[in-house]
């Protein structure tokens, strides 16, 4: 039973791997080049990876904590099968990051992460913990709201990374810091609503987008503006550099979202992830791609906002 | 006014909807009955624009889809958004100042927590209010009251009478025939595609007996209950 469990998860996210546009035999050959690439790279750039690293894997099995799906687990497994089940799924997930930590001789560091490993398949939160966390961002519902009371944990690290830029006095951390805010609020994005939820707008295609951006900006810099003001009253001379990474920022974000209703009513592809990367590693392209993006978003925003 | 004509729809080699033809006007309220896939979801996605379909909606609304109020059969919620934050948010689609939601919400919805996590008559209540509140001239209610209890069920009744009076539109879909009976002034009942009657509010009970004929037959009969 617990073999046709992971069997099945297997099935899953090859189709979840389908649906976003990737054949998942070249994802499996792919991704963990990719993850190799990324850990050589984080180890190469700064002495706190291992902290960093051992974060983010347990950040995955945070994912399987959910009291819902684990009631649905409970429901179908022995409590001893549930338990395995819970364990195999953890060190699988963390599996790709023990390995590269011991490769690293960082053997302390794999302990520690085998071991929150293990533990974390021993949690399970309740979901339906009814603590509204107040968002600034009442008046214009919903991707803000939602994005950060699901990422204000996130947010959190990157405002105590900007104190620490200025504490240790590293500009670059905090220009990072202020990066990673950006990169979240694109984040929340990601959920492609239901048809109605556009339809319901009663604006055109241009207005609509309009609008989406508008708010997504005045949001963005809410989040964005006390890290960029704190940097930039701490390091007078990199002004300029905070201004264009505050304008690249916006930038982007305009460019998510308008790369988001390009695919409308599916959700994200392969193919606008690529465009969109291409933009942010190369910002001259985005000359080419945002008008691309924001075409291809009225025509899709027509069938319903007419 | 609404007049539908020729509305056609399929999918595949499905003809859901075929040739359809209908007149609403203000003032009125219209049931639509059929069986489940008959096309009543189908039929009102069509008028709101949701749905591409071949034939002509015609309205003295322009654009119609912008005064449409659309309840739908299973409301869908954004995680970690409030009631009171989804009722923001559908008053800002349509341009509506939102004020005293409060006193508004008068099926006494916990509007201070996560709409997702509502029960199916609450999430059902919550997004009547939204179209309540963005004060639209045509209210399509698709299934209203499943799911609902009682005391919201006489409320929701009582609703309908009000908007009645308030020379909307309104197009019901329901499975309880004694709700359509309390609110409708005619009914439509959709099968094959089409409307295959029109039953006035006189005529109600002959059509709440001739479903029941058809519907009941001699099934029970089949059961062979012991």
């Amino acid at each position: 039973m617990i073999k046709n469990y992971f069997a099945l998860q297997y099935k899953m996210l090859n189709r979840q791997l389908a649906d976003f546009g990737v054949p998942a035999a070249a994802a499996w050959i792919v991704l963990p080049a990719v993850f190799i690439g990324l850990s050589f790279y984080l180890f190469h750039k700064t002495a706190f990876a291992r902290y960093i690293y051992i974060l983010m894997a347990v950040s995955l099995t945070v994912n399987f904590t959910s009291s819902d799906r684990n009631n649905f687990l409970r429901s179908c497994f022995k409590q001893g099968d549930y338990y395995r089940v819970r364990l195999g799924e953890n060190i699988l997930v963390v599996l790709p990051f023990l390995i590269f930590l011991i490769c690293k001789n960082c053997v302390a560091s794999a302990g520690i992460l085998l071991a929150l490993a293990t533990a974390t398949a021993f949690i399970s939160f309740k979901s339906k913990l009814q603590f509204i966390i107040p968002t600034p961002f009442y008046k214009k519902p919903f991707e803000f709201i939602a994005g950060f009371r699901k990422m204000w944990p996130a947010l959190l690290c990157c405002y105590l990374f900007t104190i620490m830029a200025i504490v240790v006095h590293n500009f670059n951390l905090g220009v990072v810091a202020l990066t990673a805010i950006f990169l979240l609020c694109i984040s929340f994005y990601q959920e492609m609503e239901t048809g109605f939820y556009v339809w319901v707008y009663s604006l055109t295609p241009h207005q609509f987008l309009k609008q989406k951006i508008a708010t997504a900006a005045w949001q963005a810099s809410l989040l964005t503006l006390p890290a960029a003001i704190a940097l930039g009253i701490c390091y007078p001379p990199h002004l300029n550099i905070i201004g264009l990474f505050f304008c690249l920022g916006h930038i982007y974000l305009a460019t998510a979202i308008c790369a988001k209703y390009s695919a409308f009513p599916q959700p994200v592809e392969l193919p606008q992830v690529i465009l969109l990367v291409a933009g942010i590693l190369f910002a001259p392209l985005l000359i080419l791609i945002i008008p691309y993006f924001y075409i291809r978003s009225l025509k899709k925003l027509n069938n319903l906002l007419r | 006014m609404i007049s539908i004509e020729n509305v056609s729809i399929s999918f595949g080699s499905n003809n859901v909807l075929n040739n359809v033809h209908a007149h609403f006007s203000k003032g009125k309220v219209y049931g639509i009955v059929g069986e489940n896939g008959s096309g009543k979801t189908t039929f009102f996605r069509c008028i709101a624009g949701i749905q591409a379909y071949s034939g002509h909606i015609n309205s003295e609304f322009n654009p119609l889809k912008n005064h449409i109020g659309l309840l739908q059969t299973e409301p869908y919620f954004f995680s970690k958004i409030t009631g009171r934050e989804y009722l923001q948010l559908m008053c800002n689609a349509r341009n509506i100042r939102v004020t005293d939601i409060d006193s508004k919400n008068i099926f006494g919805l916990p509007l201070n927590e996560y709409a997702a996590t509502y029960s199916t008559g609450m999430k059902k209540k919550l997004a009547l209010m939204a179209i309540l509140m963005q004060e639209n001239e045509i209210l399509i209610l698709d299934e209203p009251f499943n799911g609902v209890d009682i005391h919201s069920n006489i409320l929701i009744t009582e609703i309908i009478h009000q908007l009645k009076s308030l020379n909307k539109i309104i197009l019901i879909s329901s499975h309880i025939f004694s709700t359509l009976n309390a609110t409708c002034d005619e009914i439509y009942l959709l099968g094959n595609g089409t409307f295959v009657k029109k039953v006035l509010k006189t005529e109600f009970s002959l059509l709440e007996q001739e479903l029941i004929n058809f519907t009941v037959g001699n099934k029970i009969e089949q059961l062979k209950l012991k």
